[in-house]
C-alpha cells in the first residue's frame, strides 16, 4: 500500500454524484478536436470540469493511467459510450499545467498535482484560520495542519501534503511563517502575527 | 394670312401663363395642406393607439408583433430611429436597440464552441435568462426584429431556415445551399452527419470534403472518432437544444 508515503492521493472515483455539466454528454466533447479554435475552447471546458470534480471529490493529486484502467467516469462516459484517449488527458493536463492550475509530478506525464486552489489561496486561507483561532507565534506540525481534530471541519483538512508545503513555502516568503525542518515526518512551522 | 405676333400677344400669353401657375400653386398648396392635415390626423391617431395601449405593446410580446405589422403594412416604421417619436411616447426603440445588444452579447459567447450558429429558440432562452425575471417577457419574433435591425451593420448576422429550425447566423460567412442541405440532413438524424450520409445523396467525395472541411474550419462542426458507425461522426452544436457550454 501507498498510504504511508502519499496518504492524500485518493483512489479514482467509479461513479459518484457530481453534477456533471451537460456538455459531459455530448459525443464530441470525447474526441480531441484537429481544428485549433475548437480545440483551445475544449481544452478550456475540460479544465474546467475537471477543477470542478477535484474539488467536489478534494482529489489533489491524480494518477492518469490509474483512472483509465479503473475506469472512471471523469474520463470514461458509459451511458453515451465515448471516452478520453490517454493522449487526450495529457493534452488536457498540459493545459492545465500551463494556465498556473496544477504540475506533473513525473516526466512520463501520468501523475499530476491539481490546484483547484493554488498554492497562494491555501496560504491566505490558513494564514486567517491560524490568525482567527490565536495561534500566532505558537508551532503547530505540518501532522495538526493535516490531521488535527482543530482543522476537522475545515477546507484544508486532509491536504496533499506536496500543496500544503508549497502554501506555508508561500507564507514563509511573506514573513508570515518559518518552516522548522525536524524529522521528515514531523515538520514544525511557526506562524507570526503581522504587527 | 394669320396676324403676325405683336408684343400685345406675347403679353397676353405671359399673363395666362401666370394666371395659370397661380391657379396650380394654389391648387397643390390645398392639396398638400390636406395631406398634411391628414397625415397629422393619422400621426395623432396612431400616438393615442400606442399611447392608450403603451403597456400592453411593451409587455405582451405578441401585441407587440401585432402592432409591428400593422405598423409595416402601412409603412411605418417605429423601430427606424431611436431618436424619433416613437421612442419617446413608447421606448420600442430603446426596446429593440437593447435586446439588439443582449443578442450580440449571447451570440458572441458561444460562437467558440458552435462556430456562430445558434438556434433562435435557444438564443431567445438564453436572452431571457440574462435579462431575469423583472425585464418585459420577450418572444423569438422580437429577436428576429431585432435582428433584421442589426442585418443594417454588415452582412454578420443571418437567420437560416434548417427544416423546421430557425438557426441565427452570426459570423460573415458565406454558406451556401450545400451547407445548409448538410445541416438539414443532421438535423433530421438527431445532430449529427457523416461521408456516407453525403455519398448516399448522391454528392461526389470532392464536394463532401469542400463542405465538410468549410464546416470544420469555421468551428460550427465538431468531430466525434468514436461512433459504433466506425466512421467519423460530425456533430453540430448549433442543432442541440441548448448551447453547448452549460
Amino acid at each position: 500500500m501507498s498510504e504511508h508515503s502519499s496518504p492524500s492521493v485518493k483512489s479514482p472515483p467509479i461513479t459518484s454524484a457530481f453534477p456533471f455539466p451537460s456538455y459531459y454528454n455530448r459525443e464530441p466533447f470525447f474526441t480531441l478536436q484537429p481544428i485549433l479554435n475548437t480545440q483551445k475552447k475544449q481544452l478550456q471546458m475540460w479544465q474546467e470540469l475537471i477543477l470542478s470534480y477535484t474539488r467536489y471529490h478534494k482529489i489533489y493529486e491524480l494518477d492518469i493511467n490509474e483512472y483509465i484502467k479503473r475506469g472512471s467516469e471523469l474520463f470514461n462516459n458509459e451511458k453515451i459510450k465515448r471516452k478520453l484517449s490517454q493522449e487526450t488527458i495529457v493534452a488536457i493536463f498540459n493545459e492545465i499545467v500551463d494556465s498556473g492550475y496544477g504540475e506533473w509530478l513525473d516526466k512520463d506525464k501520468s501523475r499530476a498535482l491539481v490546484w483547484w486552489r493554488k498554492p497562494d489561496e491555501w496560504a491566505s486561507i490558513i494564514y486567517q484560520w491560524v490568525v482567527d483561532s490565536g495561534q500566532t507565534d505558537s508551532i503547530l506540525t505540518v501532522w495538526e495542519i493535516q490531521k488535527g481534530d482543530d482543522t476537522k471541519n475545515l477546507e484544508f483538512h486532509e491536504i496533499n501534503t506536496n500543496i500544503l508545503m508549497k502554501a506555508l513555502k508561500s507564507l514563509e516568503k511573506q514573513g508570515k511563517a518559518q518552516i522548522f525542518s525536524g524529522s521528515e515526518n514531523n515538520l514544525g512551522v511557526k506562524f507570526f502575527s503581522t504587527h | 394670312m394669320r396676324r403676325g405676333v405683336g408684343i400685345q400677344a406675347i403679353h397676353k400669353q405671359n399673363q395666362q401663363q401666370k394666371q395659370l401657375q397661380n391657379i396650380s400653386e394654389q391648387l397643390s398648396s390645398d392639396n398638400l395642406k390636406k395631406i398634411s392635415e391628414q397625415l397629422t390626423t393619422f400621426k395623432t391617431n396612431l400616438e393615442e393607439f400606442a399611447l392608450k395601449h403603451k403597456k400592453d405593446i411593451i409587455k405582451n410580446p405578441e401585441f407587440r408583433k401585432y402592432f409591428q405589422d400593422m405598423c409595416s403594412t402601412i409603412g411605418v416604421d417605429p423601430l427606424a430611429s431611436n431618436k424619433g417619436f416613437w421612442c419617446q411616447v413608447l421606448g420600442v426603440g430603446d426596446f429593440y436597440y437593447q435586446l439588439a445588444v443582449q443578442i450580440i452579447e449571447i451570440c458572441l459567447k458561444y460562437r467558440s464552441t458552435n462556430g456562430g450558429l445558434i438556434e433562435l429558440t435557444t438564443l431567445t432562452d438564453h436572452i431571457r435568462k440574462m435579462r431575469g425575471k423583472t425585464a418585459n417577457e420577450i418572444s423569438s419574433d422580437d429577436v428576429e426584429v431585432s435582428i433584421s435591425k442589426i442585418k443594417v451593420l454588415g452582412n454578420g448576422y443571418n437567420i437560416l431556415k434548417i427544416d423546421s429550425k430557425k438557426i441565427v447566423q452570426s459570423v460573415p460567412c458565406e454558406l451556401n445551399k450545400d451547407h445548409t442541405d448538410v445541416l438539414i440532413k443532421a438535423q433530421s438524424q438527431g445532430g449529427f452527419i457523416a461521408v456516407s450520409h453525403l455519398s448516399k445523396m448522391g454528392w461526389d467525395q470532392q464536394r463532401i470534403k469542400s463542405v465538410l472541411d468549410v464546416l470544420l474550419s469555421e468551428g460550427m462542426a465538431w468531430i466525434d472518432d468514436q461512433s459504433e458507425l466506425k466512421e467519423t461522426l460530425y456533430w453540430f452544436p448549433s442543432l442541440w437544444s441548448n448551447t453547448f457550454e452549460s
